[in-house]
């Protein structure tokens, strides 16, 4: 059993950046380009890995080596209970609030590694990030209420995959839309703004750091996915695994156009927009209360 | 409706970006790239010397050997064509080549050297002899006869033709 | 209008035909004669300080302003007396920059100037040394000297966030310094001038009449072209030359295109600041078209390097005429389609909706030009106030908007990109035959030649005084964006931190063609009697 939670954490590992490199093609296709080869961000990542880092002195230096390492580990503990390739995971009561507390845990702790560089383009980039995590946490409040109304459980051992109802619809429809905002992507990259803010939280990290950092970024979206699809998927192995991997590319394109034909928001407006999400969100948890 | 129309649009033309350095690109006929001096041709008339704005053609006289030496350092050449515009013979012309990094400093430097002439009265070398050659057509008969004489030289013979002339003129 | 009222201050008139007006006006008049002609609805183009020591024994400044209503430029020329001349920038706050240029490179003391500081030279040039005094050659070098950081006071709730000293999205050497409060903009400040090329000296000292063009197009990557030609112009008005009509055709035509790769260009840049990437992709695919285009003509993707004194090198045979047309016509289509999309997401209008206001008020004071005075509702536009080249003969419409916003620029640079193809043409198809290059001409001792371009980003501005043979006494090249530039901190002051790349970059900012007449560091905004200016410096 064990085994085989180690062999999904290995399969993300592997795959998490080479997703990010497909996602690269499409866009590149999307844009008219050749666009890089889909191991371009491995290539990225191992040469990342060889560079030493740099740590600004203005920094505080423990919480700024440190948040890069906390942010890892919390996403790759995630995976332990989120199941990837092979349905096979750690499992137990209320273990989806974990998840989901995993992912803010790397958020915050970024931001405040971020913060502690010293460097006002971070500190704005860390101010956007938690202001976008908490108005995007009301959304997954809903969401988390919804699918739990649904399957009268917070355990995934219960909840995947969901039964067919319109409320099973649109709080995947929803979790959609909130992978999307979480996993900063054009129109909501405004933390890492490039453009605006030269990377925001990331602008001083280098070396091993940043690889880290990077890294963990792919993770988080490679987790998100799976999340997604695991509420989709049945528990069938053979049909499951197939469906996985189908489902990877699928959301992988999807994401990586919206993405690309999308322009930026101004933080105002993302969280305006954040908020409408919310009310619509309060609408399906209602309905998921009349048990339909 | 933008967003849908502009990706099938992207899709619809593919790929435009070329594998530039692994596959050629294609310049059109006049294309101003790296000019090439013909050797055969040039004169040494230092025309484009004069016209050249970033000094990148240089013409200077290396009056021990006695050569004329053109110089074109690329590394100073802004590629405008007025070398080619103002050659009188047509011995610089700009090719279609564009691909100019290197790493040995000397494929940026084209010398052609020509031969010059040395004055007949007082042996310095003044111009090349393609020069001389080629201006000749233009000089009245009677300055063909100092033709191989250093403009100094020449200018103290007009003197001394007109002094005798004037003078031999009052006398007989 | 104008004549009277140089004339009614006893100034003794220079020049004086359809175009251009030139005065001298004496020291004590400058100032009441500046103000009349600001009120009679001039603005201030440039000025140009002149080392006329040889000629007059003094140093003279000539205030080159433009009257939209008259369609005239009045250069008022001033001789200095014990190296001052009254300051007008109290009166014009657009004098303020050049003024201070004058000050840094010839030496003139401009009494009751609000900010005598330094603008061009870096901290640690030497005091008392100026490099446009004829006696300073081009190569010459001189020592540093020692200068101490000065140091500013911090307010701890202001946030200082540096936007250079190179751009990281423009990628050209300028400097912002923004004030913020949590996101918003409560100040702003400028540093510019880090890039000096010595052009004027260059040109000047070591370099002859047709060289110089090569010179001049090299000013700007991008709108190389239109400083070429303003260049020319000016020397061809200066020693009264007739350009061949098809010449002037054949600029036309180039400077066009030159425009329409320039707001394409801008067009992807606004995009790629705005995170949308993929429209940047689109107009930069199309724009290539242009690139080619301009590669066809004369030789070169971006330094046509086509004018000479008196006309053009390159002539458009039919063979290149034909493609010329076929290229105009499917990029026309394509750049329609792709604009018109760009504009129905809704998400990009909302970001440059109402963003960086410049009311008409300010943006005449300033005397900004180009699309940036068009989007804040001055109808003004050099190639049909001025017609230079053969814009005279040739129909197009010229957009105005009075919101004054980033949507309003970018929907004058929209309308202009289109009028560019019909200019096009237009030309194409009206061109003459003949002669392409007049090279039977020559160059006047001391005459005052003003050279006027509508460049992608506004009025090109070159004056030149001639020496005689084939070389310049003096030659003052001033690019759109150095009038622009200080409208910004003004569109800056209270818009959200987010919105600053793409206020920045909607006057379509040329820093390295403002820095060419100056060397490194210093200067801040325009301050006037404005109290918007006030509050700008902490």
């Amino acid at each position: 059993m064990n085994f085989l939670v180690v062999i999904n954490i290995l399969f993300a590992l592997i795959f998490a950046p080479l997703f990010d490199g497909f996602e690269r093609k499409v866009k590149a296709r999307l844009q008219n380009r050749q666009g890089p080869s889909i191991f371009q961000t491995w290539w990225d990542l191992i040469k990342l890995f060889k560079r030493p880092p740099v740590i600004p002195s203005d920094s505080i230096k423990r919480l700024y080596i440190l948040a890069p390492y906390i942010t890892f580990t919390a996403v790759l503990t995630a995976y332990l209970i989120v199941p990837t390739l092979l349905p096979q995971s750690l499992n137990f009561a209320g273990d989806f609030i974990l998840v989901i507390y995993l992912i803010s845990l790397a958020t915050l702790i970024f931001s405040l590694g971020a913060f502690s560089s010293g460097n006002p383009y971070a500190q704005l980039g860390s101010n956007r990030e938690v202001s976008l995590l908490m108005s995007e946490e009301l959304v997954l409040a809903f969401v988390v209420g919804i699918l739990a109304l649904i399957g009268r459980s917070l355990s995934f051992e219960i909840l995947f995959p969901l039964p067919l109802k319109v409320s099973s619809i649109l709080g995947l429809a929803l979790l959609f839309v909130v992978i999307y905002v979480s996993s900063a992507r054009i129109p909501f990259d405004i933390p890492e703004a490039e453009p605006e803010i030269i990377e925001g939280p990331l602008i001083e990290y280098s070396g091993k750091h940043l690889a880290l950092l990077e890294y963990s970024i792919y993770l988080k979206r490679f987790l998100l996915y799976s999340l997604f699809l695991n509420f989709i998927l049945p528990k069938e192995t053979t049909i499951r695994t197939g469906g996985f991997l189908l489902g990877l590319i699928v959301l992988s394109i999807v994401y990586s156009s919206l993405e690309a034909y999308y322009g930026r928001f101004r933080l105002d407006q993302a969280i305006k927009l954040m908020k409408k999400l919310s009310a619509v969100a309060l609408v399906a948890w209602l309905i998921a209360l009349m048990g339909w | 409706m933008g967003r849908l129309s502009l990706i099938s649009k992207s899709i619809s033309i593919g790929k435009v970006t070329e594998k530039y350095p692994f596959a050629p690109i294609e310049v059109p006929e006049d294309f101003r790239g790296k000019p090439k001096i013909d050797t055969e041709k040039c004169i040494g008339c230092t025309s484009c010397m004069n016209a050249c704005p970033p000094r990148a053609l240089e013409v200077y006289d290396d009056l021990e050997r006695g050569v004329r030496v053109v110089h074109l350092f690329l590394g100073r050449c802004i590629f405008c064509a007025r070398c080619q515009d103002v050659c009188p013979t047509g011995a610089i012309k700009l090719t279609k080549e564009f691909e100019l990094a290197t790493l040995s400093d000397e494929d940026l430097h084209q010398i052609v050297e020509l031969q010059m002439v040395r004055c007949e009265e007082c042996g310095k070398p003044f111009d090349t002899f393609r020069h001389l050659l080629y201006s000749v057509k233009e000089l009245p008969p009677w300055q063909r006869e100092m033709l191989f004489l250093c403009p100094e030289c020449r200018a103290k013979k007009v003197s001394e033709l007109l002094t005798f002339a004037k003078g031999g003129g009052g006398y007989v | 209008m104008l004549i009277e009222i140089l004339e009614k201050n006893g100034s003794k008139i220079i020049r004086h035909d359809e175009n251009i007006i030139i005065a001298l006006v004496s020291n004590k008049k400058l100032k009441k004669v500046a103000k009349e002609l600001f009120d009679a609805g001039c603005y201030y183009a440039t000025g140009v300080g002149v080392d006329e020591r040889p000629k007059n024994g003094a140093f003279a400044m000539y205030h080159i302003l433009n009257c939209e209503d008259e369609k005239r430029y009045v250069i008022i020329k001033t001789f200095a007396e014990e190296l001052k001349i009254p300051s007008i920038t109290p009166v014009i706050c657009g004098a303020n920059w050049a003024e201070r240029e004058a000050m840094d490179m010839i030496g003139i003391e401009f009494e009751g100037h609000p900010e005598p500081e330094r603008l061009i030279m870096p901290d640690d040039w030497p005091n008392g040394v100026y490099p446009l005094r004829k006696e300073f050659h081009y190569n010459q070098k001189v020592p540093a000297i020692e200068v101490k950081p000065k140091k500013r006071k911090k307010d701890p709730k202001i946030m200082e966030v540096p936007v250079g000293p190179f751009h990281p999205t423009l990628h050209e050497p300028e400097s912002f310094e923004l004030y913020i409060e949590g996101e918003k903009i409560v100040g702003a400040s400028y540093r510019g001038f880090h890039v000096h090329r010595g052009l004027e000296k260059l040109a000047e000292e070591r370099l002859t009449l047709n060289q110089v063009p090569f010179l001049a197009e090299r000013i700007c990557g991008i709108c190389g072209f239109t400083h070429n030609c303003a260049y020319c112009q000016a020397v061809e008005d200066a020693a009264k030359i007739e350009v061949p009509e098809r010449a002037e055709y054949i600029r036309t035509i180039l400077l066009e295109v030159e425009r329409l790769h320039s707001h394409l260009l801008w067009f992807g840049v606004a995009c790629h600041l705005l995170g949308f990437d993929s429209g940047f992709m689109h107009t930069w695919r199309i724009r290539e078209a242009f690139m080619d285009i301009a590669e066809l003509l004369t030789g070169n993707r971006k330094t046509y390097g086509m004018n000479l004194v008196g006309g053009v090198r390159r002539d458009i045979d039919e063979n290149k005429k034909k493609k010329l047309l076929e290229i105009l016509d499917k990029t026309k289509k394509e750049t329609k389609e792709i604009l018109d999309n760009v504009a129905e997401m809704k998400e990009l209008i909302n970001r440059m909706e109402g963003v960086g206001v410049l009311p008409k008020k300010e943006a005449r004071e300033i005397g900004v030009v180009g699309p940036v005075a068009r989007a804040s509702g001055i109808d003004t536009d050099i190639r049909r106030d001025h017609p230079y080249a053969a814009y005279g003969e040739l129909d197009f419409k010229v957009p105005v908007y009075k919101e004054g916003d980033v949507l309003a620029r970018f929907l004058v640079r929209y309308e202009e990109t289109f009028e560019s193809f019909w200019i096009v043409e237009q030309a194409l198809d009206q061109m003459p035959q003949g002669e392409i290059l007049n090279e039977d001409y020559e160059l006047p001792e001391f005459a005052y030649g003003l050279g006027y371009t509508e460049a992608p980003r506004g009025e090109d501005v070159h004056f030149v005084i001639t020496e005689g043979g084939n070389k310049l006494y003096r030659w003052r090249p001033r690019a759109p964006t150095y009038n622009n530039l200080p409208a910004v901190p003004i569109m800056l002051m209270g818009e959200k931190l987010a919105d600053a790349p793409i206020i920045i970059a909607s006057i379509d900012p040329c820093f390295s063609c403002t820095d060419h007449v100056a060397i490194i560091e210093k200067g801040r905004v325009c301050r006037c009697s404005l109290e918007e200016y006030l509050r700008l410096k902490r």
